[in-house]
């Protein structure tokens, strides 16, 4: 641990001082050209549609000295007398021109925007590369489609935007973000791809402002990928934040305002129906009647109306739901300065969402300073400084783990116990459960990350076409939560005070915890192009990763008083307290080898060594290569000058990588996984008459001591074309990729007596194809654009060592990964005739019963009976936009979509008494099979019959839940009008937009209309939003 | 920056908070942590009440056991053979590498602790043989590879290791602590544990054995002079607890308050939702020693009265005061007298005021104490073997090796006698058992067993080694009528419930005087023994499964 050279860190004074002595220096540069002779140029330069484009740098070849276009695009610059003069015109987003300046003293310039197709640079592991130029499967995104997607996360917005990128989300909570998968199912660690944000590896992709992002590029094959070698299995989203560019200088603010509404939302039945059904479950189960009078029930609406504190009918989710649409807003501040040495941007992020009910919030602080500094021709630094900090707060033991759920309450709760009674004070609920009351009094959970990290990276270029870099970036993380959870005391109806209680005591859970992760690179690029046709380009690198953990908690209860949620408060006698460390670490050595012949045949070969703490030393390193090659075909003189094809390669690659990122048991990371480590435990005594607690220690996991590295092979085959002068672009690719040593989590004999270790289990192969497509044009003022993408992956399980059962899913030989395993259904039993004789589950089976299939013919049903039942993974994920702009507007949609999918019906739309007392989905009326029924009714009954007995065996898992998933989603529309210059530029703004915009807007699938496709049971909602905002340019 | 670069960290880097076994076992300590962690309560445990007669809960309203749909992904059952197993290789762990601490432990300690472990794993044999017949017997260190060609053994080769295991633990360890020291397993433990095995699996002479083995352990254990207070707080360190696991509320090892609602009054916080059954009421004779379908002074409408003293012990009586209130679960009594609040109050535990009052009518007073209510808390010890089972053990055994003598109902007697909270000699005081008769003896002892023991596991294991299970699980819950429905005239019960041999109740004549809450249900072709747990066959198809699952 050595890297903190603290001097490296970068400190605002001298920064300052650095800017006054540049400007010093700035000052001369203007102030020489009067020492010569010199002559002056004016001129304007606009942009294709003849509008002015301010802040263009206009610099004279060869020498520091220049100019930039005022507001108006207009320009003037001193130039020698003599000689021959070219001036370099040069803008962010359009192509740079050089102009030889003849003898006129007018030049007047328009730019061309950059041919962002192919010409684009896109950044590749440790450099980056033209687009043009690439031989692996390589997509990559732009500011645009990032930020315009006006999401809160990073992670939402890449949904359906990149062929073979799957995301996926279950929740529209306040602050969630999204599962990423690249390219199907690797292994099942961590099948989340390795995030790298301006060349560092960072835990998540959410820890960058969505406003920020220049470019994301995501490495498919593992050709792009093996230089990140063990860590690159899952694929590598790389992440680049905007920099400030040499000419520009703005202020840029944008306040958004956004409601959020809940896309789909379960009903549940009335009190009466809900008292009926539950008697009939009742007698179902052999009770002689149910629980609830006829008479209490025929009467109760009235009973009610008299005396509504008695006989309550509450809908819970109403009460609980105070709010149809939860606000959302942001605001961002961005400031950018570039000048010749020095390159600013600053960007200050907040944003917050609120939630349908009270207490719920998130809020995020995003604070980021980008700076380059050009020391001299040789040296330049990049200095950047991150912070962010987020709060999620929520009420008692909503978080982290979710125990009190205000979603699942309303849902599970039925109308027959109160939330408040008549005169406004909470009721007791269901014998002291009130989520009201907790919501009102229960107290909160609180828990605050701050994150801190910087980057610091020396370039130096000692002779031409050798760069050497040196960089370290360390990320502080100091998380804390506040966990308080308090007792709630009731009163009776008539206002005495109630022995109800809704806890036992009031709990008080506080939790510290400090990270600390280094990242260190040592790079050396070589790039020599030989007599104008051989360009090689040789990289060569050394990097080191570090991270350390430790936390600490510590908890009171029984607190006498409670509005005081301080440890202090609580009994000494009911106090606990724990602490955990650990760390990891790895170095990595790696290599990469470039080839290409007249940008016409391209080779590439990387080359990766990693060392991982995680292993045993013996097993600890692991070597990954890669190969890829490429041909542009339109090189070709053959096809060099075709009308219609701009441009066409073919590329193939092969390549490795590797995973070492392991998960325990508990989900955690596994940063010791092969040591059988002793957990200690607390084991109670009696000594002198009295309880003495003694410490205990056992091996819980059992250790693999030989585990390693898990290896994926890609092949892939690729193919770029554009069409048209690049206005229509294709790509795409086939592949197929192996792992082998997969690490898995095997179920083992229980017998052995340890929970189940990771294991390089087999082998899970993985064969997929992408499609990438685009048509961009100008037709006048109008300009537009189509993109759209699809892709497929199925992952099966090859020669496996065993058997991993996971609930409902299993992953076994020649199943798809996590494919769903359970019994085949035939409909429900409707007669005693059928069921006599036949084979069943339980001697309790009765009519209106799912009837299952006996697969192996011994005639009964049992857990042998079970067989996969088809892929629980999205299959075909589509995605694309539509993008317009006209005069002042611009206009964009996006939309989304998984063509197949098998997906299990939420348990809170199909199943009735959850916690055996809960409501009943009001989609069972009319559609369960009732013994009241008539035969043809229960013929075409669609749930079973009402059964506490038979409840576990008719849910169990079957194809009889399992429908069709797939869905397609309009994921944004955004309407924006920017303001004529001309109205504003008196005010020195130099532009402002407004906009209207809304995510997820509508979907199509064959869910029922109160289920969301995305949403998992008692989640909170998927959410419309609908937002408006403004951004102010000065 | 290039030389911070080259100077790297190690990556040689071990766990920063726990141990690890490459150097576990070394001393004393690291020893005793290892033996410490498996009196935990995870791997000690009776049987759930709620699989026998004695209890029901309305909310649950079944389980695998009395619903009949026990299988072989059942996670109640896959847990219990999960810990068992755990325990098993924890302490296999610790037998193979104990000697690592030999040199710095002294030799009486080793042994202590090598028996305590060798006990502690014969234990888990035991509870795996009687619940699932033939199951897997490792005796040290698996490796996972080996493992999977592992085959079931018989149960009859497991029991003589059990049985060997724990003649080693009797021989090894002492029979008592001093007040001073740790209160650990004992010699009575190690035979008390032989004792039960040998029971449940019919091995009469070796149940006989050890039972009179503890009871010649003169001074070491016997029978708490008061039954009720047995199970409450002064009743965790007498002498008559021969296995029990401490829990204590400080030290984070209780039950949560949903537990203890779901066994307290409504009056008084809780939700009276998991409790004693009709049939368990039933079970208690009268003063006079016959079961209340012979005896004179059992009155339908006074079913407390003149009863055998452990019914009001373990089951609140109708109008008494309990955790502060008056309980009654009458349809008409709306309000009821709280001492606590010293006024009167709506009664919520009558399904008048509230539906979901007690179903069967009834709630459990054994082991509750009265801060429940207002700690939300149980952390009452864990029983696992008292010595009264040990004397009705020995009872058992020797009845059914037809050696009936003055020993047998001696023992039996003096766990009556307790009851009444007299001595065994003290025959005027309580019905004392003389009869000689096995027939007769048997039916006694069985429910001696049933009326002693509720609520403390052992229920489900008689019902299954007696083969009445299938009898007895199939008999509706019984409950009181609905307020509207309730005869006032027949209040509480409509006549005396008939009992058969067996002691099995029969409520079929009372109509809707009774009402029937759930159906229980108990498939005999399969379900003396356990499923096992599905996982294994898929894992290992050397393991074969238990008929019929």
């Amino acid at each position: 641990m050595v890297f903190l050279n603290l001097t490296l860190i970068p400190k605002y004074p001298k920064n300052m001082r650095q800017k006054h002595l540049l400007s010093i220096v700035l000052l001369l540069v203007w102030l020489s050209p009067l020492m010569a002779q010199t002559k002056e140029v004016t001129g304007k330069v606009t942009d294709e549609a003849a509008k002015d484009l301010p802040g263009v740098s206009i610099v004279i070849k060869g020498t520091q000295r220049g100019t930039t276009t005022d507001a108006n695009g207009v320009y003037k610059l001193a130039i020698p007398e003599q000689g021959p003069v070219t001036i370099t015109f040069s803008f962010v987003g359009y192509q740079s021109q050089d102009v030889s300046l003849g003898g006129q003293s007018t030049l007047d310039i328009t730019m061309k925007p950059e041919d962002k197709a192919l010409s684009e640079v896109v950044v590749v592991g440790y450099g980056t590369q033209r687009k043009k130029d690439l031989t692996g499967a390589i997509s990559s995104i732009g500011a645009r489609d990032v930020a315009g997607r006006q999401t809160i996360q990073v992670s939402d917005a890449l949904q359906g935007s990149i062929a073979g990128v799957s995301v996926t989300r279950t929740s529209g909570a306040p602050g969630s973000g999204s599962n990423i998968l690249i390219r199907g199912i690797t292994t099942i660690g961590t099948n989340s791809p390795l995030i790298i944000v301006d060349g560092v590896p960072v835990s998540s992709i959410d820890n960058v402002n969505p406003g920020d992002v220049e470019n994301i590029t995501v490495l498919k094959d593992a050709a792009s990928a093996s230089i990140y070698g063990s860590r690159g299995a899952a694929g590598v989203i790389l992440v680049t934040t905007k920099r400030a560019k040499s000419g520009q200088g703005s202020l840029e603010y944008t306040y958004e305002y956004g409601v959020q509404r809940a896309t789909a939302m379960p009903k549940y039945v009335g009190v009466q129906d809900y008292m009926r059904y539950f008697n009939e479950q009742s007698t179902n189960d052999g009770a002689s009647t149910g629980p609830f009078a006829q008479s209490l029930i025929n009467n109760y609406l009235d009973s009610n109306r008299v005396s509504p504190d008695r006989f309550p009918n509450t809908d819970w989710q109403k009460s609980l739901i105070t709010r149809e649409n939860a606000p959302r807003q942001r605001h961002d501040l961005v400031f950018t300065m570039g000048t010749g040495k020095i390159k600013t941007k600053a960007s200050l992020g907040y944003s917050s969402s609120g939630a349908f009910y009270d207490n719920r919030s998130y809020d995020r602080y995003l604070f980021r300073v980008n700076n380059d500094l050009q020391v001299n021709d040789k040296i330049g630094v990049n200095l950047d400084v991150f912070y962010k900090r987020t709060a999620n707060k929520g009420n008692a033991n909503e978080l982290p783990n979710n125990d009190f759920n205000p979603i699942y309450e309303g849902r599970v709760m039925p109308p027959i116990y109160d939330d408040v009674y008549s005169d406004g004070r909470v009721a007791f609920g269901k014998d002291g459960r009130n989520p009201l009351a907790k919501l009102r009094n229960g107290g909160f959970t609180r828990s605050l990350g701050n994150q801190i990290g910087g980057r610091m990276s020396f370039n130096y270029k000692p002779v031409n076409g050798l760069t050497v870099t040196a960089l370290v970036a360390p990320v502080f993380d100091l998380d804390k939560n506040k966990y308080f959870s308090k007792q709630i005391r009731y009163t009776n109806p008539d206002g005495t005070p109630s022995t109800v209680v809704n806890q036992a005591r009031t709990v008080l859970n506080e939790g510290r915890s400090e990270s600390v992760s280094i990242n260190g690179q040592l790079l050396a690029n070589y790039v020599k192009e030989f007599g104008g046709a051989h360009t090689i380009d040789i990289l060569a690198g050394f990097e080191e990763n570090y991270r350390s953990l430790e936390t600490l908690t510590a908890s009171r209860s029984g607190f006498a008083l409670t509005d005081f949620p301080y440890l202090n408060s609580g009994s000494t006698e009911l106090r606990d307290n724990s602490g955990s460390a650990n760390a990891s670490g790895l170095h990595s050595f790696f290599g990469r080898l470039q080839y290409n012949y007249k940008s016409k045949y391209f080779l590439q070969g990387n080359l990766r060594s990693d060392l991982s703490s995680r292993f045993a030393a013996a097993y600890r390193k692991a070597v990954y290569p890669s190969v890829s090659a490429g041909w542009t075909i339109s090189e070709e003189s053959f096809l060099k000058n075709n009308p219609w094809l701009s441009f066409l390669k073919v590329r193939g690659s092969w390549g490795q990588a590797g995973n070492e990122r392991l998960l325990d048991k508990d989900g955690n990371p596994a940063y010791y996984p092969y040591l059988a480590t002793i957990d200690f435990s607390n084991a109670l005594f009696y000594q002198n008459g009295s309880v003495v607690p003694l410490t205990g220690g056992g091996q819980q996991v059992y250790a693999v001591e030989n585990i390693t590295w898990e290896t994926s092979k890609t092949l892939d085959f690729g193919l770029d074309a554009a069409f048209l002068k690049d206005r229509l672009t294709i790509s795409a690719d086939y592949y197929k990729k192996t792992t082998t040593d997969i690490l898995l989590p095997l179920d083992i004999p229980l017998y052995l007596g340890y929970d189940k270790p990771n294991q390089n289990a087999g082998t899970l192969n993985v064969r997929g194809w992408e499609l990438e497509g685009a048509w961009r044009d100008r037709v006048g003022k109008l300009g537009y654009s189509i993109a759209a993408n699809l892709s497929d992956a199925k992952s099966t399980v090859g020669d496996l060592k065993g058997t991993e059962f996971r609930g409902d899913q299993i992953i076994r030989n020649g199943s798809q990964y996590n494919e769903w395993f359970g019994y085949l259904s035939n409909g429900l039993f409707q007669t005693q005739d059928q069921i006599t004789g036949a084979p069943v589950l339980n001697v309790t089976t009765k009519p209106g019963d799912v009837r299952y299939v006996d697969v192996n013919k011994d005639g009964k049903i049992t857990t042998d009976d079970k067989v996969l039942l088809g892929g629980a993974l999205p299959r075909y994920l589509y995605g694309g936009n539509l993008r317009a702009d006209y005069e002042g507007f611009d206009f964009g949609i996006t939309f989304q979509g998984v063509a197949k999918k098998l997906s299990r019906l939420n348990t809170d739309a199909v199943q009735p008494f959850a916690e055996a007392f809960g409501n009943m989905p009001a989609d069972m009326v009319g559609k369960f099979w009732r013994l009241s029924n008539t035969a043809d009714q229960n013929l075409a009954a669609t749930y079973p019959r009402l059964s506490r007995t038979s409840n576990t065996a008719n849910y169990s898992l079957s194809d009889y839940w399992l429908i069709k998933g797939g869905y397609f989603r309009v994921k944004n529309i955004t309407l924006g009008y920017t303001l004529k210059q001309d109205l504003i530029k008196k005010t020195g703004v130099q532009s402002l937009r407004f906009y209207i915009s809304a995510n997820d807007v509508l979907s199509f699938s064959k869910f029922p209309k109160y289920l969301d496709p995305e949403s998992a049971s008692y989640s909170y909602p998927i959410v419309t939003t609908l937002m408006a905002g403004a951004t102010i340019r000065f | 920056m290039a030389v911070g670069l080259s100077a790297c960290h190690t990556l040689d880097l071990n766990p920063l908070s726990e141990a690890s076994t490459g150097t576990f076992y070394s001393n004393q300590t690291e020893l005793e942590l290892a033996v410490n962690d498996l009196y935990r309560l995870a791997f000690w445990g009776n049987d759930n009440e709620l699989f026998s007669d004695n209890e029901w809960h309305r909310g649950q309203l079944t389980n695998a056991v009395i619903g009949g749909t026990m299988n072989a992904d059942d996670a109640a059952v896959q847990t219990f053979w999960l810990n068992a197993y755990k325990a098993i290789a924890r302490a296999n762990s610790f037998l193979a590498n104990k000697d690592r601490a030999k040199a710095n432990t002294p030799a009486s300690i080793l042994l202590r602790l090598e028996a305590e472990i060798r006990l502690i794993r014969a234990y888990q044999y035991s509870r795996l043989v009687t619940h699932f017949g033939d199951v897997p017997l490792l005796t040290q260190p698996v490796a996972l590879e080996e493992s999977y060609s592992i085959k079931r053994t018989s149960k009859d080769e497991i029991l003589t290791f059990v049985f060997a295991e724990l003649d080693f633990a009797t021989a090894n360890l002492p029979s008592t602590y001093a007040a001073a020291d740790i209160k650990r397993l004992t010699k009575g433990a190690a035979l008390a544990i032989k004792a039960r095995t040998a029971l449940y699996m019919g091995k009469w002479d070796i149940a006989r054995d050890a039972s009179k083995a503890i009871m010649a352990l003169t001074g070491t254990y016997a029978l708490n002079a008061s039954y009720p207070q047995l199970f409450l707080r002064a009743g965790e360190t007498s002498k008559e607890m021969i296995v029990s696991i401490p829990r204590d509320e400080k030290q984070q090892v209780f039950s949560v308050a949903a537990y203890v609602q779901d066994n307290i009054s409504r009056n008084a916080g809780g939700f009276g939702a998991q409790l004693p059954t009709r049939d368990l009421l039933d079970a208690y004779e009268a003063i006079d020693g016959k079961p209340i379908d012979e005896s004179p002074l059992y009155d339908p409408k006074a079913p407390f009265k003149n009863r055998d003293p452990r019914l009001t012990a373990n089951i609140v009586e109708f109008n008494t005061q309990w955790l502060g209130y008056n309980y009654t679960p009458h349809p008409d009594s709306l309000l009821i007298f709280s001492s606590k609040e010293n006024k009167k109050v709506s009664n919520k535990d009558t399904r008048a005021v509230a539906a979901f009052a007690s179903f069967t009518g009834f709630l459990w007073k054994k082991g509750i104490d009265q801060t429940w209510p207002d700690r939300l808390v149980e952390d009452n010890d864990a029983i696992i073997i008292r010595y009264a089972e040990i004397l009705l053990t020995y009872a058992e055994a020797m009845i059914e090796l037809g050696t009936i003598d003055n020993t047998v109902l001696d023992a039996i007697n003096q766990v009556r006698a307790r009851a009444y909270g007299v001595s065994a000699t003290d025959t005027k005081s309580y019905p004392a058992v003389t009869t000689t008769n096995a027939v007769a003896l048997k039916q006694i002892l069985r429910r001696e067993r049933r009326v002693e023991f509720p609520r403390e596991g052992l229920r489900y294991m008689d019902l299954i080694r007696w083969k009445l299970a299938e009898k007895i699980l199939v008999k509706p819950v019984i409950g009181l009528p609905d307020p509207a429905a309730q005869s006032r005239a027949k209040w509480p019960f409509p006549g005396v419930t008939p009992l058969d041999d067996d002691g099995i109740a029969d409520y079929t004549g009372f109509g809707t005087d009774v009402k029937v809450l759930a159906q229980r249900s108990f498939d005999k072709s399969r379900q003396y023994l356990w499923p096992i747990p599905a996982v294994e066959k898929r894992v290992n198809t050397n393991i074969t499964q238990n008929p019929g699952y």
